[in-house]
């Protein structure tokens, strides 16, 4: 049976003690993603730029509150989503508050892997555009790091049902997308 | 060729990605003093008064223009080195000259004379005594 290597622990404990090497690990395996994920809620470059930072710069002044040191990933993130939650708070946006979808959970969504075709790579783009921002991001954390549903909840702040719930509907509105382009 | 949502979400940024490791490598700086001294001194020092050093390289431009323009004013062959040359001959010979002069000078003059001796005050007190007494 063919065993898959196992991804390098992230060194979030060197980290902790003020290795700049070990920062140096974990922002080149973060920094593309949390600006891919900034970018699908901010939609605009030197914005997205200026949280990244943002983040680093807090990730560094309270790793020291991280208890868990599996979880940095997700404790970034929702570092990263309180700062874009600031940002849109100072310029007046009042749109990420919340969705009004039915809190139902879906106990089967079918198979987790969506494969896109590359014709379907601009739809795929648009449709997540043309979602809620509370989904958006629901989905683009749940796509980027394959985060567990807790983690999501914890990242945005939201309820696990609610995640769950914006997690199906967004799911089974893509699959449906994808096989009416196919 | 079937791709992830997560490489399509990803392969639109590759642009950006310098742009981010040159964000990270000014965090490690700012925030853990990491990198190259002359990023620190950049980061630390000059950065958060650039306004500060900013109009001091203004103040400096200014001067040397300042200067520069009021050196166009003075003779500029003073600094030729062959007029230099020949004023330190003329300098040199000046001195000679002088110094010859003041030897011939001391040559020709006679020695000075002896100073009287000084009146004796005694003597005189008496002879003044005596000239009351006649």
């Amino acid at each position: 049976m063919p065993t898959v290597a196992e991804p390098a622990p992230l060194p979030v404990a060197q980290a902790r003690a003020g290795a700049p090497e070990a920062w140096r690990v974990l922002f080149r395996r973060y920094q593309l993603p949390l600006y891919a994920y900034l970018y699908e809620l901010v939609r605009h470059e030197q914005t997205c730029l200026d949280l990244v930072q943002e983040t680093f710069i807090r990730a560094v002044r309270h790793l020291g509150t991280l208890r868990d040191d599996a979880k940095f990933g997700s404790w970034l993130f929702g570092i990263a989503h309180q700062q874009c939650l600031q940002h849109w708070r100072k310029s007046g946006r009042e749109d990420f508050v919340g969705d009004d979808l039915p809190d139902v959970v879906a106990e089967d969504d079918g198979p987790d892997q969506i494969l896109i075709r590359f014709e379907q790579a601009v739809e795929m783009r648009a449709f997540i555009a043309r979602l809620s921002i509370p989904q958006r991001s629901v989905l683009v954390l749940y796509f980027l790091e394959d985060f567990p549903l807790e983690d999501i909840a914890r990242v945005t702040g939201a309820p696990l049902g609610t995640v769950k719930s914006r997690l199906h509907h967004a799911k089974r509105a893509l699959k449906k997308l994808l096989e009416k382009t196919s | 060729m079937n791709k992830t949502p997560k490489e399509i979400l990803l392969e639109q940024h590759h642009a950006v990605a310098p742009k981010l490791d040159h964000l990270c490598e000014d965090v490690l700086v700012t925030e853990l003093g990491a990198g190259p001294f002359y990023l620190k001194l950049w980061n630390e020092l000059i950065w958060p008064s650039r306004r500060a050093w900013a109009g001091l390289a203004a103040i400096w431009v200014v001067l040397a223009v300042m200067h520069l323009a009021s050196g166009r004013n003075f003779p500029q062959q003073s600094y030729n080195p062959q007029i230099i040359a020949a004023n330190w001959r003329a300098q040199q010979q000046l001195f000679v000259q002088l110094v010859s002069q003041l030897g011939s000078i001391s040559a020709r003059s006679p020695t000075p004379a002896a100073p009287p001796p000084a009146p004796d005050k005694s003597a005189g007190a008496f002879i003044g005594n005596n000239a009351v007494w006649a």
